[in-house]
């Protein structure tokens, strides 16, 4: 059998062919494929800009959701301290001493009174026995 | 690499485009068409990768940056079209790539575009027998007459290994020639 030696041989070629003006026809063939690709390419709307409208009102709301819970705190902590600041002012800005406040409570409509019936008996005596200053000044009034 | 700057500048430039377009097509649409129409084997075929390829060159200008010449860049873009192109046929046709090549050669005795005699489909299907990177090899050196630093700079193999990867695609289509 005669070995077959690819390099010494005459060279093969691929044989392959293409029609007539092939060539010549492709560039105009071309020129207009691309020119429809660019005019598509102005109309073609992206997948991802159809759904960023979606996207972004679901990242609003998700922001909107956790943000809740901080303003919450927020009003919650600047009311106590409110509270607190009123405090503070009333103990060291009012020039009401404590006879005055004393006298100020309205015996009929008394918030204090009211409050102590709730008080039990025990504890209202050890209160008035620690505080004498308190008894003699509810005697006087 | 002055003058190749100077003309991807006239490619990006709407006023230069088409005729710098015009001129990139006379310079590449011949080899480019051999050369992938060694790879896919079919004229029909051939036809629908050389135009997704000059597609993508044209569309993808923006982003050439100058690394490579123009001329590797193409032709890798042609090579992976083609690759790709063969790839998605033979998944639709529900067979190997392997057999998707084997039926197109079965095919070129009928092909119009085909003018080959026997021993020339022989050597088809010697080179279908080949792994697919010495296939490209063979084809890039034999039939397209490509200097090994022009093929490494298209497939990034260094020149060492495709020689010896030509080498051994040649003995392998001897051996298959020579049992034939």
């Amino acid at each position: 059998m005669k070995t077959f030696n690819l390099i010494n041989e005459p060279k093969i070629a691929a044989g392959f062919k293409t029609p007539d003006n092939y060539f010549e026809n492709f560039s105009a063939k071309l020129t207009q494929k691309l020119q429809e690709s660019t005019t598509e390419e102005t109309k073609v709307i992206p997948l991802f800009r159809k759904r960023k409208n979606i996207l972004m009102a679901v990242a609003a709301i998700l922001v909107l959701a956790l943000m809740t819970p901080i303003v919450y705190q927020e009003n919650t902590k600047n009311k106590e301290l409110d509270e607190a600041t009123l405090e503070n002012y009333l103990a060291e800005q009012t020039n009401l001493n404590q006879e005055e406040l004393i006298r100020g409570i309205d015996p009929k409509n008394s918030k204090i009174i009211a409050d102590t019936k709730d008080l039990e008996t025990q504890v209202l005596e050890d209160i008035l026995a620690s505080n004498p200053n308190l008894e003699n000044l509810l005697i006087e009034n | 690499m002055q003058e190749e700057t100077e003309f991807i500048i006239a490619l990006l430039n709407p006023q230069t485009q088409n005729q710098a377009f015009q001129k990139l097509l006379h310079d590449y649409q011949k080899p480019l068409y051999n050369h992938i129409r060694n790879i896919v084997i079919s004229h029909d075929d051939a036809d629908d990768v050389l135009q997704n390829t000059f597609m993508k060159v044209f569309q993808n200008l923006k982003k050439f940056k100058g690394e490579s010449k123009l001329f590797s860049w193409m032709y890798r873009i042609a090579t992976n079209e083609a690759l790709t192109f063969l790839k998605q046929k033979a998944k639709k046709s529900g067979i190997s790539s392997v057999e998707l090549q084997n039926k197109a050669i079965d095919n070129l005795q009928a092909d119009v575009f085909f003018d080959g005699n026997e021993m020339q489909i022989k050597l088809q299907k010697a080179i279908a027998i080949l792994p697919e990177k010495q296939q490209l090899v063979f084809k890039m050196k034999y039939f397209e007459d490509l200097k090994y630093e022009e093929i490494s700079s298209i497939l990034g193999t260094s020149v060492g290994a495709l020689k010896a990867s030509y080498h051994h695609a040649v003995k392998k289509i001897e051996a298959f020639v020579t049992s034939s």
